[in-house]
């Protein structure tokens, strides 16, 4: 018992260290993040122009929804491969590496200070959606909150097979490049899924994205939108199923390719 | 690095270090027949990142040697000669291909996380450092990755900043420090967490002499105090010279020394003969006549001045001469220097002529 409080305590200390190691470089470039948070909510803006010219009158809430939720999925995506490149560019990836951590640890604490800034922008996203017109529902806010969190874990699963690459092969991403090309056009964060060709529905499913998004509109969309959407349980079963089948194994596959780049004296080169 | 991380023992660890069980007691650094030799990125491999390397690469080959506590090692040797593979090696960022290393007891191979824990490492690379942060931050990120108890760091941060002379820097950025000062930063972390073993990757590459004088003087203090066993690589050989305790020479991946530098210089140094003529002529004259004695190399010859490596004595020499040396003025016996001791022993004659 002991030794898992100990174990505990020493992944919250190195947790913190990474944690604030973000809030002081954000801090030191606040422009940068006044920048990123106002690129951030373009979406909004464009699409509130959009759902003018859409007939659907709840298109707008709808859109806002999805990309509230890929908001936070993308953040588990994307947050630790961008982590690991600007440790690789900068020269800290070694430094980290021969602290004695484990190397597992790396991609959750890394992606902490990601994380708060994905709350943030997504917290502006949705009052800024709420100021030009959205509708949110807000008695299953609990719901929503577990999907977000359930979301952040998926896309973090993915994020890390992602790094697994990036330790290696240094510059280039893949997967994230093949995963933000199916985001775009089969998560149904811009249109219903049932609109896509129903031979091309199946990829949909294949993609966290899509279970988020469709969870956080079944919680968050007005009550009498005729918009599609799927019930939160099944969405939520799916996304658990995902973060517990692929996230062990990303952590794994992560963890093997750091050892391979270790027999093969590749950690420390850009 | 799957292996290493289930066999942890994090409670363990938490009680502070406990010497490791393999490798033998009485040194903190025990290395024993490695060898490393990078292969090209296999074919498939090549499609995400390019082999820098087409042929396999032996970088070291069988190395062995111990470090004991409290002692300082210094690696020399030319580029290439494997000085950054064998750190790489005992700091876990690569594994050796064959042979085992043991750090404080600890397998470099199995045991990388309890390794990683007693080594204190200071890398060439100065990036390595968080720029943007100030010198205090810095100490107390690296701090709590190594997992020294909030309440007891603040009061290590100011131990450490007072040895390394950097107490009055301590809220500059890093960014912002002179190439002494980074480095003294970088020695500060590699000491705040009290390692067993120091490792320090040509530390002094950017330094000018009295800054680099300095740092080694707190290396010194440090290792003797801490009862540390520290590995130093450096290019600087005056610098080697001020570590005489240990020197492993390395070239081409093979121990070409392990010993005290003294040492070296009784299996290697020849003495230097500086011998002034009263004419010019009479200097070539010599030239001609000591060139032709067994074990006397003329190493330079400049107007009345001739400079000789011999392995004679001077009144062996001048009883090889025969008497023929009437017009010498004086004779001068020197140290050989410590770069021509070693180009010496790495280059082969032929080149160096």
């Amino acid at each position: 018992m002991q030794a898992v409080i100990g174990s505990t305590r020493r992944s919250l200390q190195v947790a913190g260290a990474f944690f604030r190691l973000g809030l002081q470089q954000e801090l030191s470039y606040p422009l940068g993040f006044i920048t990123n948070q106002f690129s951030a909510l373009l979406p909004v803006f464009i699409f509130y122009f959009v759902s003018r010219l859409v007939e659907q009158p709840d298109y707008f809430s709808f859109v806002i929804i999805g990309l509230l939720a890929s908001r936070f999925m993308d953040t588990g995506v994307r947050g630790f491969s961008t982590e690991i490149d600007i440790a690789i560019n900068r020269g800290w990836l070694e430094m980290f590496l021969v602290e004695p951590v484990h190397w597992r640890l790396l991609p959750i604490s890394m992606v902490q200070w990601r994380a708060v800034q994905g709350v943030v922008n997504a917290l502006l996203m949705a009052a800024i959606g709420v100021a030009l017109g959205a509708r949110f529902r807000t008695d299953q806010l609990w719901a929503a909150l577990l999907i977000v969190a359930l979301g952040l874990v998926a896309g973090l699963a993915i994020g890390t097979l992602s790094a697994s690459l990036k330790v290696l092969a240094k510059q280039g991403d893949p997967i994230l490049f093949i995963y933000g090309l199916l985001v775009q056009i089969f998560s149904g964060v811009f249109f219903p899924v049932s609109e896509l060709p129903s031979a091309l529905q199946w990829i949909s499913w294949l993609i966290p994205h899509t279970y988020a998004v469709a969870a956080l509109r079944n919680v968050l969309m007005p009550v009498g939108s005729d918009l599609p959407s799927m019930s939160s349980n099944t969405a939520m079963l799916a996304l658990t199923g995902f973060c517990v089948i692929v996230f062990p194994l990303s952590l794994w596959l992560y963890g093997r390719a750091l050892e391979y780049g270790r027999k093969l004296g590749v950690l420390s080169g850009y | 690095m799957g292996q290493d991380l289930r066999r942890t023992d994090e409670g363990a660890r938490q009680r502070g270090p406990r010497r490791g069980t393999g490798g033998d007691e009485r040194f903190a650094v025990d290395v024993r027949n490695i060898s490393k030799t990078y292969i090209p990125s296999p074919p498939m491999m090549r499609v995400l990142l390019r082999s820098a390397i087409k042929e396999p690469v032996h970088a070291l080959k069988g190395v062995s040697f111990q470090v004991e506590p409290g002692t300082i090692c210094a690696i020399v040797g030319p580029n290439g000669a494997g000085k950054s593979t064998l750190f790489r090696t005992l700091t876990g960022l690569t594994t050796p291909t064959t042979g085992d290393g043991f750090v404080h007891g600890y397998d470099v191979t199995t045991q990388s996380f309890q390794v990683r824990k007693v080594i204190g490492f200071h890398a060439a690379d100065e990036r390595m450092l968080l720029g943007r942060h100030s010198v205090k931050e810095n100490l107390m990120f690296h701090g709590r990755l190594q997992g020294i108890p909030s309440k007891a760091l603040p009061r290590r941060i100011r131990g450490v900043l007072e040895l390394v002379n950097l107490e009055r820097a301590a809220g500059r950025l890093a960014l912002a420090l002179s190439s002494g000062m980074k480095a003294r930063l970088q020695l500060a972390r590699a000491l705040l967490h009290r390692p067993r073993v120091l490792i320090l990757d040509e530390p002094t590459g950017a330094l000018d002499p009295v800054a680099a004088y300095q740092f080694l003087e707190i290396i010194k203090q440090a290792t003797v105090e801490q009862g540390m066993a520290t590995l130093i690589s450096s290019h600087r050989l005056e610098e080697i010279e001020a570590l005489p305790e240990h020197v492993l020479l390395l070239n081409e991946g093979e121990i070409v020394y392990d010993g005290h530098l003294d040492n070296l210089r009784g299996l290697w140094e020849q003495p230097r003969l500086e011998a002034k003529f009263n004419t010019p002529e009479a200097a070539a004259a010599a030239v001609d006549l000591l060139g032709s004695i067994d074990g006397v190399e003329v190493v330079r010859s400049e107007d009345e001045t001739v400079v000789l490596s011999s392995t004679l004595g001077v009144g062996d020499l001048f009883a090889a001469a025969n008497g023929r040396l009437d017009e010498i003025a004086g004779i001068t016996v020197s140290r050989m220097p410590l770069r021509d001791l070693l180009a010496k022993m790495l280059i082969p004659d032929e080149q160096r002529r």
